[in-house]
């Protein structure tokens, strides 16, 4: 009758830290995100002394038309309020990522439910289906 | 993926230090720039056929860009809007305490226009014919569409006694009401006291009247020490993040500030010009206690509120057995209205038209077995903006896939819709932040039943206010904002 959901325990693993954090270069890779962004997205400078981050002339995202309909499409649509639309920044871009790479990710999140992250408590809510149907679908965005 | 990396590195280092990182001071809405935008797909398949949006806010606007984004450059969009520019309800409480200006929060529909193709029709819609899928407009002026989106928001209605929204504006609609409200906030007396008032659920943004209390209570306790704020709830609790909520009003928060909170209230009558309100509440034991007039400098009513009377008119409304307001019931996998042909016939009886927003009442239950499900929170998908925008992606899916004659379509069950709250708990701005938390809820379509359900373990909320919230919180409105105008 209602919703069957087979979750995983939260894994044993200490979440003190991220663990894809990467120190170094950080600011490099900032600017790169920020320069990839299609929309303009909050970009940062971790120097402080420039201001901001332009998207610089880009190629607009524009989804496949392969797979452009269907629920996968409008379950994904759901990370545009924080990602921007198809994924191009907010907090951050994830249009074009890895498949695998957006989903272990989401895996994650999800399995973090002592975290005080909305991230967590967004992926959490969503079946280990859909978020491969979301990885898939936001990895051919932009392609 | 190192965004949300960066965010978590910033905010252990912001704990400590003075000055905070540069781009925190950038969280401000951004105009959009047009070459980077994502194009209407070039596609003249839906050629000859019209969708009709009604209200150009959060649920609306977000319909009428996706409605072209999915159904490309042949389908013709009209999104009709009463108002010039949009004025955003969210944020708007950091208005009332001058920590953020009126023009901030206003949104046009240039890129709407320009980027997107969508005609934008500024005229008041007068009536609604949901069989003809047509609307007439004040001026007399009548538009029709292959499918109808209402997304008109909400109507604000009265309290008992002596109310006078124009004395005691509830600025529950961000706009006029809320420089006013700002305005009465900056000339209240020393020693003079604020009281909000609270109407049953469902109402538009569960979380917006504490929030609204705590950082009013936070200007107070800086600018008028000796004033306090009452919040009296019609609502037999506080209704959502109980645990930020109560530690808040209890003076756990960065300024210390307190906040008189009071449940079961029932108005008898609230006196606009004498700023006094009469009434009843029970105290934590059960017990009802009598108030009568108490004097207020600031009076805030925020009223019961309902589905506008175009909708109602129109018959496409039902009450409400929590608060006896009307709005339109949907069925989640469309949002095309729910009410069926007759008592025999279960068909739609106004297929093709979509009603999105908080007009909508959505049904919707707690996952079951969700703690404190029968004592706590409001069963249903919330009044909301974030939530708003994902019910106009919903319904501009569901039309496009519709009118492609996609007939996979029928079989789609596997919807989600997402909510998000950020919660200023203490003032603060971009250059300054103050702290915030934030309220999530997933909720899923159940097939078997046909509603919405609140997924396992939602809601779910920050464990405390911190300056980290108030940055992101400022992140995730201008990406709600651009996503819905830009
Ligand atoms: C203080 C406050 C804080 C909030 N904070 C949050 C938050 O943190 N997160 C969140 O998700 N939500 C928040 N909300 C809720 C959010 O603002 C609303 O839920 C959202 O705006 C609803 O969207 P809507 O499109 O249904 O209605 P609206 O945004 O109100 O849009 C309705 C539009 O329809 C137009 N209209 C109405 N009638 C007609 C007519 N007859 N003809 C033509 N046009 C018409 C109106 O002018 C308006 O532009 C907050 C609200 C408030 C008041």
């Amino acid at each position: 009758m209602f919703l069957t959901r087979h979750r995983q325990s939260p894994q044993a693993r200490s979440r003190g830290s991220r663990p894809r954090t990467t120190p170094l270069g950080v600011a490099a890779l900032i600017v790169l995100s920020g320069a990839l962004a299609a929309t303009p997205t909050i970009a940062a400078d971790l120097s402080g002394s420039s201001t901001r981050v332009e998207a610089s002339s880009t190629t607009p995202l524009v989804a496949p038309a392969a797979i452009s309909t269907g629920s996968a499409r409008l379950l994904a649509s759901n990370c545009f309020q924080c990602h921007g639309t198809y994924g191009s920044g907010g907090f951050e871009r994830i249009a074009g990522e890895s498949a695998t790479e957006l989903y272990s990710e989401l895996k994650e999140f999800a399995a973090s439910t002592g975290t005080d992250n909305i991230m967590a408590a967004h992926a959490a809510g969503y079946t280990d289906a859909q978020l491969r149907a979301i990885a898939a679908y936001l990895a051919t965005v932009g392609k | 993926m190192l965004r949300r990396d960066f965010l978590g590195m910033v905010a252990v280092g912001a704990l400590g230090a003075v000055t905070l990182p540069a781009w925190l001071h950038l969280a401000e809405p951004e105009p959009a720039h047009a070459e980077s935008l994502v194009p209407v797909p070039t596609d003249s398949s839906l050629k000859g056929k019209r969708v009709v949006v009604v209200g150009g806010g959060m649920a609306g606007t977000a319909a009428a860009k996706y409605l072209r984004l999915w159904g490309g450059t042949g389908l013709a969009v009209t999104l009709i809007e009463q108002t010039p520019s949009y004025t955003s309800n969210i944020m708007s409480n950091m208005v009332l305490v001058g920590e953020r200006t009126l023009s901030s929060l206003d949104y046009t529909y240039n890129t709407l226009k320009s980027w997107y193709g969508v005609t934008v029709v500024q005229g008041r819609v007068a009536a609604v014919d949901p069989a003809a899928r047509r609307v007439t407009l004040a001026n007399g002026s009548v538009y029709s569409g292959d499918a109808l989106v209402l997304a008109p928001g909400l109507e604000f209605g009265a309290l008992p006694g002596h109310y006078d929204v124009a004395l005691t504006p509830h600025a529950w609609q961000a706009g006029p009401q809320t420089a006013q409200l700002a305005a009465q906030l900056a000339a209240i007396p020393s020693g003079s006291d604020v009281v909000i008032t609270v109407p049953k659920a469902p109402y538009r943004c569960p979380p917006g009247p504490y929030e609204r209390a705590c950082v009013v209570a936070d200007w107070l306790k800086a600018n008028r020490p000796s004033s306090r704020l009452y919040l009296l709830d019609a609502n037999p609790s506080i209704l959502v993040e109980q645990a930020n909520f109560t530690d808040a009003f209890a003076g756990r928060n960065a300024s210390g500030y307190t906040v008189t909170y009071r449940h079961d209230v029932v108005i008898s009558d609230l006196d606009s010009t004498a700023k006094t309100v009469t009434y009843t509440y029970r105290d934590d034991s059960g017990a009802s206690h009598a108030v009568t007039a108490q004097r207020a400098g600031v009076l805030n009513p925020i009223p019961p509120m309902q589905a506008p009377a175009i909708l109602r008119n129109a018959g496409l409304c039902a009450t409400n057995s929590a608060n006896g307001m009307q709005y339109a019931p949907v069925q989640p996998l469309t949002f095309e209205s729910s009410l069926p042909t007759s008592a025999t016939n279960a068909a739609p009886k106004y297929p093709g038209v979509h009603i999105i927003g908080d007009s909508s009442a959505v049904p919707a239950e707690w996952y079951p077995g969700y703690p404190g499900v029968a004592t706590v929170g409001i069963p249903g998908v919330p009044k909301a903006g974030h939530i708003g925008n994902q019910e106009g992606k919903t319904a501009a899916s569901a039309i496009v896939r519709r009118l492609r004659g996609d007939t996979t379509l029928a079989a789609e069950t596997d919807l989600v819709l997402n909510s998000a709250c950020y919660t200023p708990i203490t003032r603060g701005n971009a250059t300054s932040p103050g702290t915030a938390t934030w309220l999530s809820a997933v909720y899923e379509y159940d097939a078997a039943t046909k509603k919405m359900y609140a997924t396992q373990g939602q809601p779910r909320a920050a464990a405390s206010a911190t300056t980290r919230n108030f940055s992101e919180m400022l992140v995730w409105f201008t990406t709600v904002m651009s996503d819905t105008f830009a």
